[in-house]
């Protein structure tokens, strides 16, 4: 199995939540939101090329438009190794946290 | 945007460039365009810094400064806790690095920097050239500097190679007294008008001259800026006010800026040539100095192929003639270029010296810490690590020492400046200036990596050793590192050896005269005022009488020419037929004397007899000549000899001693007296007295009594003759003091280097001396043993240095005097100087070792 980062996993989950319509700035905004991280624009664009040369998602380029300043927008959408690579991590996480309760649980000093 | 967005990797510039436009929208369109530039440094610095992380061979670029940021914190900590070490090596690097960066911006100043004018590496100096003299001993090395004449002025302005052509003329000029001011001698430049175009100056007020002012005498006149603000307090309406001087009456022009400055040499006032028909036909002074700038594109050896034909073409009187053009920038620099460079030499030898001293003392250091290294190695740092961490403790070291040493630097360039001679040109450009941080920085760099890296590589070499080995400091290496320090003091003492003696050699050479009781002034009688010879000869008359008249003061005499004082004068005479070789022109000295003279100066008449008073006037007029020239041109049979100079016939009647006029080191030259009772004195004499008391004492006694006479006349250059004669020396004074100061620091740092160096030499061999000890050896075989062991490493430095000594000898003979290679005396310093070293270095160490007690030491291991 291959681990992921914490970032990698961040971002690969937002992908995951946004379906089809998903690029760099709804990315980052959704993870701000809803994770509440704020990641910079560098890390979000370095991520998402790794992702995408690890063949974990797959990027297309939609047409510009004027408020973009005529730049086309790239959209990411997660593949099947992306999405099997995040159903093994979640579930590793999940399993060592089976049967414990963060909420209870008390850290050594 | 587009140029930033190219530090974006190409895929991603497109959606990037949207991403932003798209999110930038809502901003204000000002603040829009900084703000997506900024977004797309910092996006394109994550990229690159990503790049980096992922290529492994590159990792340390990244790894590198965080460990070096942790070994610093670990080496302050260190170093505090060795204050007195850490502050020594602080000490020897700051006084090293500050010296050789002081001396690096004199070299820097004066040497490497271009002219501060326009253009200023095409220009050059223009000459005549005079090839009969080159066969003259005395006048031969001045064959090609003579100066040009008016004619040839305007003969070259044609010149097709020179872009312009400008030439000057000092002269003296009078400011007249005005209430409580004085009479004051003012230097007067005469000046073409294509002066201050040549040189890139422009007026501060008013204008400077044209072409006209070459050819006509609009009677005009510069001031320069510093007497403007003196005499008449800066006031601008003094444009177009007339300025009363000794040859009428001139109209104020302008005013020339008091930053303009050839060198060291500066006018108070400028007038243009004005070489008018009239004063064609009687001028014919041949003291214009030429400078001028070659046409772009042109190489010198080009101009000086097509001046020297123009001179030679046209000019033939007294016989072939040419041009002759020098670098302008060579003509300032060359004459201090070797001194300066030695120097700076011996500032870089010097540093060499302290790296080797405190790499040594960190080599001694290195067995305290081997547990230490061994520790770090256990868990795992490799070789090269220990290595980065020890050159990071080391710089902190040195870093600090560079620091101190820009302190050290700033006043050690103040003091250069300050006490440099009146040979040294260009000293407003020596400043401390980015070139010279660059130096500093540079420097402190270097000596960095030489001290830290022996140590570094020979503890990491002791880490590396197997565990329970016993560590012995490494001995050869820092045999090897004394060895280096103490050949470098050797060579400096040797050296600041040779300066320091040719400074004596010169001071003590026989001048020809007693130098010591002689005081003296310059007169120069202005013109409308004194005209007439008959006028002359009364005021110096009474000049003479005034001085003579001072109590303290035993005999006065007047001359034209006074050695250490007055320039040479050579003029033209021709031999009788009495003459060994027969009659014909030479050149020779010409002085006008009062028959006082030679009792005056204690300059011994050794034939014949000197002036007196009652020598008649008219008919043949007596000549008295030096040794050198009875030598040279009557075969030492002068007396009642017979030459010529125009229609004036002289005879020889008495033969006096050659007098050194020059500096000491300049030979005599062949120089005959005139009476001033037989031949009218000029206008411009010398007043001297023997006095019984300090000279000195009594100078404003003088200026006073002389300026009674007529106030009218300035008094300038009260001086002593023994001040005169130290100032012909302030350049071998300059260097021997430096030279020697540099020496001392270096003897300094080979008794400390030497010394700590045998400590822990005997403090290793502890278990060795207690043995001997125990085993019957007397102390003092122990105090000879440490001591022989200190004496060799001198020997074998002082081997290396007297070598370094002999090229430094060599590279810098053309400044020394009377001081050969193999010089006895400096010899003898130089080995009393290694003994004195061997035995402060080795002295308390030997003693320590002789008083060890052999039970202790036995049981202690």
């Amino acid at each position: 199995m291959t681990l992921l980062g914490e970032v990698e996993q961040l971002v690969l989950l937002a992908v995951l939540r946004l379906g089809e319509s998903g690029y760099a700035v709804s990315i980052r905004d959704a993870i701000a939101e809803r994770a509440g991280v704020r990641l910079s624009r560098g890390t979000v664009y370095v991520t998402l090329d790794r992702l995408e040369r690890l063949g974990y998602v797959r990027s297309w380029f939609a047409d510009p438009t004027p408020e973009r300043g005529g730049k086309a927008k790239r959209y990411f959408a997660l593949q099947r190794t992306g999405l099997a690579v995040l159903r093994e991590n979640t579930r590793a996480v999940e399993r060592l946290l089976q049967g414990t309760s963060l909420a209870a649980a008390k850290g050594r000093g | 945007m587009r140029l930033w967005l190219h530090l974006v990797p190409r895929a991603w510039r497109e959606s990037v460039a949207g991403d932003l436009a798209e999110q930038g929208r809502t901003m204000a369109p000002l603040v829009r365009p900084i703000w997506v530039a900024w977004r797309v440094v910092e996006i394109a610095a994550v990229f690159a810094a990503d790049r980096l992380r992922q290529r492994a061979g590159v990792r340390w670029i990244v790894r590198w400064p965080a460990e070096a940021i942790r070994d610093a914190h670990h080496g302050l900590r260190r170093w505090r806790g060795r204050p007195v070490f850490a502050l020594a090596a602080i000490a020897t690097i700051a006084l090293s690095t500050g010296a050789s960066t002081a001396l690096f911006s004199m070299v820097d100043g004066v040497l490497l920097k271009p002219l501060p004018y326009p253009h200023a590496d095409r220009l050059v100096q223009v000459n005549r050239t005079y090839p009969a003299w080159r066969t003259d001993p005395i006048l031969a090395p001045s064959w090609e500097r003579i100066s040009l004449a008016w004619p040839e002025f305007f003969a070259l302005q044609h010149a097709r190679t020179l872009d312009l052509l400008a030439v000057r003329t000092s002269q003296l000029g009078l400011l007249s007294p005005s209430g409580e001011a004085a009479a004051r001698e003012l230097t007067v430049a005469v000046v073409s008008a294509s002066y201050f175009e040549l040189f890139g100056v422009r007026p501060i007020a008013g204008r400077f001259f044209d072409p006209r002012d070459d050819v006509e005498d609009r009677r005009v006149v510069l001031l320069d800026e510093t007497l403007w603000k003196t005499r008449f307090g800066g006031d601008p309406s003094v444009l177009g006010r007339p300025l009363p001087l000794a040859d009428g009456t001139r109209t104020i022009a302008g005013i020339v800026p008091a930053s303009f400055k050839i060198g060291r040499w500066k006018a108070d006032l400028w007038q243009p040539l004005s070489v008018t028909p009239a004063s064609r036909r009687v001028d014919n002074d041949r003291n214009l100095e030429g400078v001028a700038r070659l046409r772009d594109g042109v190489t010198l050896r080009q101009a000086e192929a097509e001046i020297d034909a123009m001179l030679r073409a046209s000019f033939r009187y007294r016989g072939e003639t040419g041009g002759r053009l020098t670098s302008f920038f060579d003509r300032q620099v060359a004459p201090v270029r070797t001194a300066l460079l030695v120097l700076l030499g011996g500032a870089l030898l010097l540093l060499v010296m302290a790296c080797a001293n405190v790499a040594g003392f960190l080599v001694g250091d290195a067995a305290s810490r081997v547990h230490e290294m061994r520790v770090r190695a256990a868990v795992g740092a490799g070789r090269g690590r220990v290595v980065r961490q020890l050159l990071v403790e080391t710089a902190l070291l040195v870093g600090a020492g560079g620091v101190a040493g820009g302190l050290v630097a700033m006043w050690g360039v103040r003091g250069l400046v300050a006490l440099a001679p009146a040979s040294v040109p260009r000293l407003l450009e020596v400043t401390l200036d980015a070139r010279v941080l660059a130096f500093a920085i540079a420097s402190t760099a270097a000596a960095a990596l030489l001290s830290g890296t022996i140590p570094a590589f020979v503890l990491a070499r002791h880490a590396a050793a197997s565990g329970s080995a016993r560590v012995t400091s490494s001995r050869p290496v820092q045999a090897k590192l004394l060895v280096v320090q103490l050949a470098a003091g050797i060579t400096l003492l040797a050296g600041a050896g040779l300066f320091v003696r040719t400074l004596q050699n010169l001071d003590r050479v026989d001048v020809g005269f007693a130098r010591d009781h002689l005081l003296s002034a310059r007169v120069a009688l202005p013109q409308p005022l004194y005209t007439r010879p008959a006028q002359y000869q009364q005021y110096f008359e009474r000049a003479e009488a005034a001085m003579a008249a001072l109590p303290g003061v035993a005999a006065a005499a007047v001359t034209s020419g006074l050695p250490f004082a007055t320039g040479r004068a050579s003029t033209t005479i021709r031999l009788g037929d009495d003459a060994p070789g027969g009659a014909r022109p030479i050149e020779a000295q010409r002085r006008f004397v009062s028959p006082g003279y030679f009792r005056v100066m204690e300059l011994p008449i050794v034939a014949g007899r000197g002036f007196s008073p009652s020598d008649p006037i008219g008919g043949e007029v007596f000549a008295v000549v030096s040794r050198d020239m009875a030598r040279r041109f009557w075969n030492g049979q002068a007396l009642g000899k017979h030459f010529t100079q125009g229609p004036l016939q002289f005879v020889v009647v008495g033969i006096a001693g050659d007098v050194r006029d020059q500096t000491p080191g300049v030979e005599p030259m062949a120089t005959f007296y005139i009476s001033t009772i037989q031949r009218p004195p000029w206008p411009n004499m010398r007043v001297v007295a023997r006095t019984s008391l300090p000279p000195a004492a009594l100078a404003s006694e003088a200026r006073r009594a002389l300026a009674a006479i007529d106030p009218a006349v300035p008094i300038e250059n009260v001086e002593t003759m023994e001040t005169l004669v130290t100032t012909s020396l302030a350049d071998q004074r300059y260097r021997a003091v430096l030279l020697g100061s540099l020496a001392a620091i270096a003897a300094l740092l080979a008794a400390v280097g030497l010394y700590g160096a045998m400590a822990r030499g005997v403090a290793d061999r502890r278990r060795e001396i207690g043995v001997r000890l125990a085993l019957g050896a007397r102390p003092a075989q122990v105090t000879r043993l440490v001591l022989g062991e200190a004496g060799r490493l001198v020997a074998i430095g002082g081997a290396i240095g007297v070598l370094g000594a002999i090229a430094t000898a060599r590279v810098s003979r053309q400044l020394l005097y009377g001081v050969g290679i193999l010089d006895g005396w400096t010899l003898a310093i130089v080995a009393l100087g290694a003994a004195v070293i061997a035995m402060a270095g080795g002295y308390v160490p030997a003693r320590r070792a002789s008083r060890l007690d052999p039970a202790s030491v036995l049981r202690a291991e």
